[in-house]
């Protein structure tokens, strides 16, 4: 309910940060997409940047070789991949790949219920 | 029966047309002049520009310009001009209309498809009238249907416009999935995910300026 309300509202947001937290009440890796593109521009994330995540800097992404789950009722259901991944938070890892599926999705919805196109 | 123009036929009809080619920065049409000729893009890449303003690009093939001058009998309002190597087939109008009515449909389909995209514009002009929207984001409306007027192109794009914008995200998205252990890559897209968020809001809050780049909050 809250994200179609968000959906509604989020183009007629008046200021930038209330557009910013409808995006992210939409789509919770906005708020890590965002923290990565200030971390690519500024080399560190300091406070007055008010980030969405902890990350310091871009320090915190990486190409790794992360174990995923790609279906869980086959034997060999663990597997690896080579893919980027972000430390968001202590212990806490993002993969870049699934985010950008996600935030592109959203503007892909955004831009097609708001006639953007 | 549904008419529609089969593009890849039209395309191949073209083939025996003579080519043209304009250099990056080389001006294919000039504004007020008078030439009785049809250019179809076969490819590259054009600004369209008014009053020393770029008020589209174009780069889809089939793209058509001169058709209103020379369907008017009037001169051309635009300039055009090459951004990069551009290739056009290029043929007398009349001539083409009376040999191919492939070319005639296709450029009434675009025609069309300019006049169905002003309506559109126009509604939603009316409806930021009626709410009282401010005027940058009237003034970006007013550009969609000057771009629309303007262009032979069903798919032109308003230079700035967030559907652009979105445009060249759609294509940082495709780089990246080819390549999805690129830092690069992901770093460049991440940056042009996130400023779609500054170039709707610019175009369609009515804040009127954009925050890109030096305001990220």
């Amino acid at each position: 309910m809250q994200n179609t309300v968000a959906q509604e509202t989020a183009p007629y947001a008046t200021t930038i940060s209330d557009y910013q937290r409808d995006l992210e009440n939409l789509c919770g890796d906005f708020g890590y997409m965002r923290d990565l593109a200030n971390a690519v521009k500024h080399k560190e994330l300091d406070a007055s940047k008010k980030p969405s995540t902890q990350m310091v800097g871009m320090a915190n992404t990486e190409v790794s070789m992360a174990a995923f789950q790609p279906d869980a009722f086959q034997g060999n259901a663990f597997q690896t991949r080579t893919g980027i991944v972000s430390e968001t938070a202590p212990a806490i890892h993002v993969d870049f790949e699934k985010a950008a599926d996600a935030v592109m999705s959203m503007w892909n919805k955004l831009f097609a219920t708001h006639g953007w196109w | 029966m549904p008419l529609i123009l089969d593009k890849a036929a039209f395309q191949n009809s073209l083939a025996s047309l003579p080519l043209v080619t304009y250099l990056p920065g080389e001006t294919v049409i000039v504004d007020g002049s008078t030439t009785d000729r049809l250019l179809i893009l076969k490819k590259g890449n054009v600004a369209i520009v008014k009053e020393d303003t770029e008020i589209a690009k174009v780069a889809e093939p089939g793209a058509v310009f001169g058709e209103l001058s020379v369907l008017l009998n009037q001169p051309h309002t635009a300039d055009v001009r090459a951004l990069e190597t551009s290739q056009f087939h290029i043929a007398n109008a009349t001539a083409l209309f009376e040999q191919n009515p492939m070319a005639v449909l296709h450029v009434a389909t675009v025609l069309a498809h300019r006049l169905d995209g002003a309506n559109r514009a126009l509604i939603q002009l009316k409806h930021q009238l009626s709410t009282g929207a401010p005027h940058s984001v009237i003034a970006k409306t007013v550009s969609k249907m000057e771009a629309l007027f303007a262009v032979g192109s069903a798919k032109a794009k308003v230079v700035n416009s967030s559907e652009y914008k979105f445009q060249v995200v759609d294509q940082d998205y495709a780089d990246y999935k080819q390549d999805p252990t690129s830092l690069r890559l992901a770093y460049h897209l991440a940056v042009s995910l996130f400023h779609l968020r500054d170039w709707t809001f610019a175009e369609h809050s009515g804040a009127g300026n954009c925050a890109v780049c030096d305001h990220h909050q």
